[in-house]
């Protein structure tokens, strides 16, 4: 394997299990570490690929909704009748109706059980749904909300976050459930009594101390506004009731487990008597985590007796999920050229209903203060409720707000004090075994080499090419860590059929990923198969176990070993076969080319066709592994979010760039982009490539011009005439992706992940180079040339009257 | 009210009963099924639902399939009709240009097009001409090589 | 989204069409490429009972020239005239301005007709329309009249269009001999936006000596401008402080609506650079110079 990186400064510990290792990684792997094509690619060029949206039903009814037009406000009556005496109308439901459903739980949600699945005598934000229809086709359904009243007597709402928390702010949930459905989220309490729904809390050292005796302190506070994931696919389910009326659900989801529970809970049915499938989906992005359609639908479902899809419009996706807007208050301390402390205050505007908030709040939160060695942090993360669409998981789960804040202090910082900004950076760093700010050692942490190979492809020791006229030219570098959602499971089964070829049944979603290609390259590679021999079962929680999640770029760790592991139960079933047959050591035995046979001599094997038939005397018969990949964490002191183990490892990231500033017009012209990050081995290079660099331009568009704009809680801009995302001609001149490659010991083949890591780190790289190409400081995103024009301006206005006074 | 429409898609002649307020992705989807064209934004915007309109790459959610009648229609679907894959879908596989595949059929539509119009575009021309197809994977680099590499297949003659 | 029902009528001729629209009066509208009223339509924003389609009425799609200049037929598809060969020799501003509108799907399925009766304040050709001095041939059943392009526009989508009226061709006469003309589109946001504004400029002359000089703005009022008193600039040569004293002109002339792609301030302060930047980039590129 090539373009190995292991440049890190080992300590302790670190140095014996980096030996072990290379191990792994020098050896010559047949599919593993190889850029094979997707499993997926010419079902995808040619049309064919399976998605909800392309299955059809006898009788299948459709949803429209309608939903409210103002931020906040009692509903006062709702006037169904004409809607439902329209011919061809199956069901119109309102809030009200779900809950009379007997046994049925109105309300949802990951964290809290705090939004309902239409809503009930209140609605919290523009576009919240309030009245469903199913009807014969889509048409009637949105021609009988056309003949719904609704009357509603406004409330006054909560749209900034800062003014949200303020206790004479009203609050928008006077009481609330917690959920309870996810082990890390075990800490998060209900019965608050005002909008932050969720604070929390790291404490480590002195702040104070180290403020009161530094050198220099430095306060910024950096804003990230609310964007949209704009998958290309928006979110669309399909339910119905099948022969032994069990419920089963098609869904645009990345967490099937999740729904399957999420329903059971909400309509009080066993587990079993629901089953949830997932086909491919056209993007997801943390856009179909959790539940979204799937209650409703499934309600309707369950009233009308008939299948029932909802597929959301483009500007219903707007005001269905959104990225947290985010406003970030930090306070650094410098003595001596080192940081000393930061203390970090980031509200989290989780809009009408928590979502996944909390968990963002507190696992992400705890980076807020940065990679980087400091005696000293305090943070509290608060996540506040607003009238606004709801915020919940986007790629990069709440990290590339918190790394836009500290980054760009980061360079603030080494300006300020003359210091090269890499230089500085590389000095902060952690080291490998030294304790993150949650007292977590960090293991097989590729920093520092992300950093270094950034620096190095923008050739940042070399000199910048001149400005000229208008245009000026500036480079910027930007650092910063996420780590990996802890705990969580992922389980899998693998068979394996006398003929050697092999199903995996895996709940992990393919959504562009490549995670179906990392799984049947892992398990062709543990059972000697060959990559096209290998077949993965689609998400289906009648057939595939549970998985936490598909998203926080945890699949190919956690499922990817719980693949290997299920593989390895066959490969050693067969191996005690040839082992007895040979009357060799099973131990000594590998599988490659089809073959068990003694390592180093090929000759003395068998095929897996004369291992399955020395076992069963049949080549009818299947082998099954089973296997469960479960990371665990111990769970940080509430009041100081110190833990020795907060999470299982983490995605390293760094991001160059060097851009041109229209000074007449503000416009950033990016001319060379490298997004960089530490993907422990690469199962698949190319595909790693692809993900580093994917979610580095969809964050160069959310860096440079997204952004949901509110006015009075009512979008603006919630459809794509309106709301830009990066097309083919916002691409930078040069853009390369680089993965440095720092195994982990526990990872499969030394695999970490790689899903987010090129987005975290954009945002803050580009201002950087702004300030070095023009010398004035962005603190709020988007960066549109009008911020930088007016910073500009404003600089000039202050010259000319420094001048003139 | 219903009432006839005849319509060209990918080379055959289909009779259907339409409304006039269909749109043809409605009708390619709805009654066709040809599940390649894909609603994805309704206003034109993201190239989800292209398809080619006498050669031409037309967004199927803004044209009303009424107006379509007399037309040839080619989805994705009827490249590779004869089951052998168009170079340019080739190409999109071979040069790793798709990865959730969402916007691939209009990508390969919109290709088509823009090579048959010009078999040797410029880079800019390139970019104008698929502009207007969004790729939130954001694979557009892989995207453009394979237009290149399609290109030089075509000039080679590949079809 | 679906349109709800409605009867789309199919007349072969203008006349016929202009009865149509006469009869059903507010309930009816006319489609030509659709791409817009096909969005509204959709998103419930208006709704027709009867949409009268220009499709099958013949002689609607021309582009041709002669000694009085060029004829755009009001069907011709945006896609046509950016790519007609005619009007790129003569007026490559105006093919740059087609087809810079939207998207290639978009452009190929809108037609000129459409985009211009649309009336929006940022469209892209009218500026170029508007230093070109085209005029608008516009048939109903009782006459057919020739508006100049600048005065068809009278506000926030309204137009000269009097009921019963169809826009049927565009007329853009010869540009001053050995003048020249350029649109420069700029999006604020994603490259393929809508224009944060739009500067169309027609120079004859140049740095030296200025014979004449036309400027059409888009985006930047609530309607499409061309300015005036550009007189000031003739037989001038083109310093800093006549480009400044132009830019003051412009200002002055211009009340930009905010909005997503720009704050009243910006696009003022954009107005000026990309007025500056035509005025230059023609001045400079003057062959004889």
């Amino acid at each position: 394997m090539k373009k190995l990186t292991l440049t890190l400064s080992l300590k302790g510990e670190g140095r014996v299990r980096v030996k072990r290792l290379r191990d792994y990684v020098m050896a010559d792997f047949s599919v593993v570490g190889h850029s094979v094509y997707r499993k997926d690619a010419a079902q995808k060029a040619t049309g064919q690929v399976l998605h909800v949206g392309n299955i059809e039903m006898s009788g299948m009814l459709h949803v429209a909704v309608l939903r409210s037009p103002y931020p906040h406000a009692q509903i006062t009556r709702i006037d169904k009748a004409r809607a439902q005496a329209l011919d061809g109308v199956a069901a119109v439901l309102t809030g009200a109706d779900v809950a009379a459903m007997p046994g049925v739980d109105p309300y949802y949600g990951p964290a809290f059980r705090d939004q309902p699945i239409l809503a009930v005598d209140r609605v919290r934000h523009i576009g919240e749904p309030v009245v469903a229809v199913a009807a014969a086709d889509r048409r009637l359904a949105e021609d009988a909300l056309q003949l719904v009243e609704i009357e509603y007597e406004p409330l006054p709402p909560v749209l900034d976050v800062l003014e949200a928390v303020k206790p004479e702010s009203p609050v928008l949930h006077p009481k609330l459930r917690a959920a309870g459905t996810f082990a890390d989220l075990a800490h998060v309490r209900a019965g608050q009594s005002s909008n932050v729904c969720y604070h929390f809390k790291l404490r480590k050292g002195d702040v104070e101390k180290a403020f009161a005796e530094a050198d220099r302190v430095f306060e910024d506070t950096f804003r990230s506004p609310p964007a949209q994931h704009v998958p290309m696919e928006p979110h669309i389910t399909l339910a119905y009731l099948d022969e032994s009326q069990r419920i089963n659900v098609w869904s645009a989801t990345q967490t099937p487990s999740y729904v399957r529970t999420e329903l059971s809970a909400i309509f009080g049915l066993p587990m079993n008597r629901i089953r949830i499938r997932v086909p491919y989906l056209g993007g997801g992005y943390g856009a179909k985590l959790y539940a979204k359609l799937e209650p409703l639908v499934t309600a309707l479902a369950l009233i009308t007796r008939q299948p029932v899809r909802y597929a959301l419009t483009r500007e219903e996706e707007f005001v269905t999920i959104t990225k947290h807007g985010v406003v970030a208050k930090l306070k650094t301390a410098v003595k001596g050229g080192a940081i000393t402390a930061r203390k970090c205050e980031v509200y989290w505007d989780t809009g009408a209903y928590a979502e996944i908030g909390p968990r963002i709040v507190h696992k992400s939160g705890y980076t807020s203060a940065g990679p980087y060695r400091m005696p000293n942090v305090w943070i509290d993360g608060y996540c506040v409720y607003t009238n606004k669409p709801p915020a919940g998981a986007f790629r990069g789960f709440g990290v590339p707000q918190v790394i836009w804040a500290y980054d760009s202090q980061m360079d603030i910082i080494a300006r300020a004090l003359g210091a090269d900004p890499v230089e500085f950076r590389l000095r902060h760093a952690l080291d490998e075994g030294e304790a993150f700010a949650t007292g977590t050692p960090v293991r097989a942490f590729g920093l520092k080499p992300a950093i270094s190979r950034a620096a190095e492809a923008i050739g940042w020791s070399k000199p910048k090419t001149a400005s000229s006229g208008a245009k000026a030219r500036g480079r910027g570098i930007a650092s910063g860590v996420k780590a990996v959602l802890t705990p969580s499971i992922s389980g899998a089964i693998v068979t394996m059929s006398a003929d050697g070829s092999v199903n995996i049944l895996s709940s992990t979603v393919e959504m562009g990923q490549g995670a179906e290609t990392m799984m049947a390259q892992i398990v062709a590679e543990e059972l000697g198969v060959a990559f096209d021999q290998v077949h993965i079962v689609q998400p289906d929680t009648d057939i595939t176990p549970y998985d936490t999640i598909t998203a926080g770029s945890r699949s190919t760790y956690h499922m990817g070993n719980a693949v290997r592991m299920a593989a390895a139960k066959i490969k050693s079933e067969l191996a005690a076969v040839v082992a007895a047959k040979l009357e060799v050591n099973p131990e000594d035995l590998v599988a490659q080319g089809r073959r068990i046979f003694v390592r180093g001599s090929p000759e003395r094997g068998m095929t897996i066709g004369e291992a399955f038939l020395a076992k069963f005397g049949s080549l009818g018969t299947t082998l099954t592994g089973e296997a469960i990949c479960q990371t665990t964490a111990i769970p940080m002191d509430p009041e100081t979010g110190q833990s020795e183990k907060c999470t299982e490892y983490w995605f390293p990231s760094a991001t160059a760039v060097e851009l041109e500033v229209d000074t007449e017009t503000g416009q950033v012209d990016i001319l060379k982009f490298f997004a960089v990050g530490d993907a422990g081995t690469a199962i698949n290079p190319k595909h790693c490539e692809q993900q580093l660099l994917g979610s580095a331009i969809t964050h160069l568009g959310l860096t440079l011009f997204e952004e949901m704009v509110f006015e009075e809680g009512r979008l603006l801009n919630g459809s794509l005439l309106d709301y830009q995302i990066p097309s083919i001609k916002d691409m930078p001149k040069e853009f390369r992706s680089i993965v440095v490659q720092v195994p982990h010991e526990s990872g499969p083949f030394g695999a970490k992940g790689i899903g987010e890591t090129g987005a975290l780190t954009v945002s803050a790289a580009i201002a950087n180079a702004i300030e070095d190409a023009v010398g004035i400081r962005i603190r709020d995103l988007p960066i549109t040339p009008e911020r930088i024009l007016s910073h500009l301006a404003a600089r000039r206005e202050k010259e000319a009257h420094r001048k003139s006074s | 009210m219903k009432r006839e429409l005849a319509l060209t898609v990918n080379g055959r002649l289909a009779k259907l009963q339409v409304e006039d307020a269909d749109t043809l992705l409605e009708v390619l989807r709805d009654q066709l099924n040809l599940w390649s064209v894909r609603e994805g934004c309704g206003v034109g915007a993201c190239g989800t639902c292209t398809v080619l309109m006498d050669g031409k790459p037309v967004s199927s959610c803004l044209v009303l399939a009424r107006r379509a009648e007399g037309r040839e229609i080619v989805t994705v679907e009827g490249l590779a009709a004869s089951g052998k894959l168009d170079v340019i879908q080739e190409t999109f596989i071979e040069e790793r240009a798709l990865q959730c595949g969402y916007c691939t059929p209009g990508f390969i539509l919109s290709v088509k097009a823009l090579l048959d119009e010009n078999s040797t575009p410029t880079d800019d021309e390139v970019r104008e001409y698929l502009s207007g197809n969004l790729c939130r994977c954001a694979g557009y680099g892989d995207i453009v090589r394979a237009v290149r590499v399609a290109q030089e297949k075509r000039r080679a003659g590949a079809t | 989204m679906t349109i709800p029902v409605f009867e789309l009528l199919r007349p072969k001729t203008l006349a016929e069409a202009s009865e149509l629209l006469l009869k059903h009066g507010d309930d009816a509208r006319l489609i030509a490429g659709g791409t817009t009223l096909v969005i509204l339509m959709k998103q419930r924003t208006v709704y027709y009972p009867y949409l009268i389609d220009l499709q099958g009425i013949s002689g609607l799609d021309h582009i041709t020239a002669d000694g009085e200049g060029l004829r755009i037929g009001a069907m011709a598809t945006q896609r046509a005239v950016e790519t007609s060969l005619l009007v790129r020799r003569s007026f490559p501003a105006l093919a740059d301005a087609f087809g810079k509108i939207g998207n290639v799907r978009v452009r190929t399925t809108a037609t000129v007709g459409g985009n211009l009766a649309h009336a929006d304040y940022r469209l892209d050709p009218p500026p170029v329309l508007l230093i070109l001095g085209a005029d608008l041939v516009l048939s109903s059943p009782k006459q057919t009249r020739t508006v100049p392009i600048k005065d068809f526009y009278r506000g926030l989508y309204e137009t000269a269009l009097e009921p019963g009226e169809i826009l049927a061709e565009v007329r853009v006469p010869p540009a001053p001999e050995g003048s020249r003309t350029l649109y420069l589109k700029y999006s604020s946001l994603s490259a393929n936006d809508w224009p944060c504004l739009g500067v169309a400029a027609l120079l004859k002359g140049n740095a030296k000596r200025c014979d004449e000089l036309r400027l059409g703005v888009g985006g930047l009022a609530e309607k499409p401008l061309l300015i005036e008193g550009l007189e000031l600039a003739r037989n001038e040569t083109i310093t800093d402080s006549l480009l400044d004293e132009i830019a003051r002109l412009v200002d002055e002339q211009i009340s930009p609506i905010s909005d997503l792609r720009g704050s009243e301030w910006y696009k003022r302060e954009m107005a000026r650079v990309f007025v500056k930047r035509a005025i230059c980039a023609l001045a400079e590129e003057d062959p004889h110079l």
